[in-house]
């Protein structure tokens, strides 16, 4: 063995390593939040404004999926390392993901309501300022749980 | 004890690889730069402790790009994953072990 560490110190530095996954990534970019919320945007945008030309449709939702598949492989090329789903998630992350995923799925059944009851054009507004305003507040929250979870492991 | 002992896997014991291995296994993959960062290693060192992982089958690599905007990916294999796995169930059945005799003397101090 290459080791002289305790089990105890051999288990916490495994449990930094693991958290460093999620506290240690790079300044988020100003145009984020506001970018997510334009993309979802775009969604009842299209699908409202293109619901008469289904070919344009397609290649609108094509294109808005290929944005988000490059906005990803960017991203995780600045970040060097991405959280994977169904991986450990550090205790003090937990309640920023559960609430992001709770207000996530509640905005895009309002956003749908609102598509169907008032129209496209009020539903992309409302998806364009609650993801914008949302994803802006689960931010704020990520970055608290990074600095506590990086001050907890040391 | 010595099940525990036994079960400890001989590659992911070091230290640095035990870093690595826990970082690789909890995200989907890692870039060299991110490694190196969270390990405070040199890049030769590293890229010895990759190999090493590589040579036994827990992790593979990928090149992108080339020149200065280039980097290698590492990701964890299924059988690195389940290597840690059993590696941090020993790791931690040793540490309760090695923590009982304090807790176990409460019963006899009380008698």
């Amino acid at each position: 063995m290459e080791s002289d560490a305790t089990p105890q110190q051999a288990l916490a530095q495994a449990e930094r390593a693991t958290a460093a996954v999620w506290y240690d990534y790079p300044p988020t970019p100003w145009w984020y939040c506001p970018g997510a919320g334009a993309w979802h945007a775009a969604f009842p945008l299209a699908i409202g404004g293109l619901r008469d030309a289904p070919a344009l449709l397609l290649v609108a939702l094509a294109a808005l999926m290929a944005v988000a598949a490059g906005f990803t492989t960017w991203y995780t090329r600045y970040r060097g390392a991405m959280p994977r789903v169904g991986g450990a998630i550090p205790a003090e992350f937990r309640p920023a993901v559960v609430a992001f995923g709770g207000g996530y799925l509640t905005l895009l059944v309002g956003v749908a309501i609102v598509f169907v009851t008032a129209g496209y054009g009020a539903a992309a507004i409302v998806a364009l300022v609650g993801v914008t305003a949302g994803f802006a507040v689960y931010e704020r929250a990520y970055a608290a749980a990074a600095a506590a979870t990086r001050a907890r492991v040391g | 004890m010595s099940a525990g002992l036994d079960a400890l896997d001989p590659v992911i014991h070091a230290p640095k690889r035990l870093a690595a291995m826990a970082i690789l296994v909890n995200s989907k993959a890692a870039d060299f730069g991110f490694l190196r960062g969270h390990l405070g290693v040199s890049d030769s060192d590293l890229s010895k402790q990759m190999a090493a992982l590589e040579k036994a089958g827990y992790v593979t690599a990928t090149k992108t790009g080339r020149g200065r905007g280039g980097s290698t990916w590492y990701r964890a294999t299924p059988e690195g994953a389940a290597a840690f796995r059993r590696h941090m169930a020993a790791l931690d059945a040793i540490a309760r072990l090695t923590a009982e005799p304090a807790g176990a003397e409460a019963p006899g101090a009380a008698s």
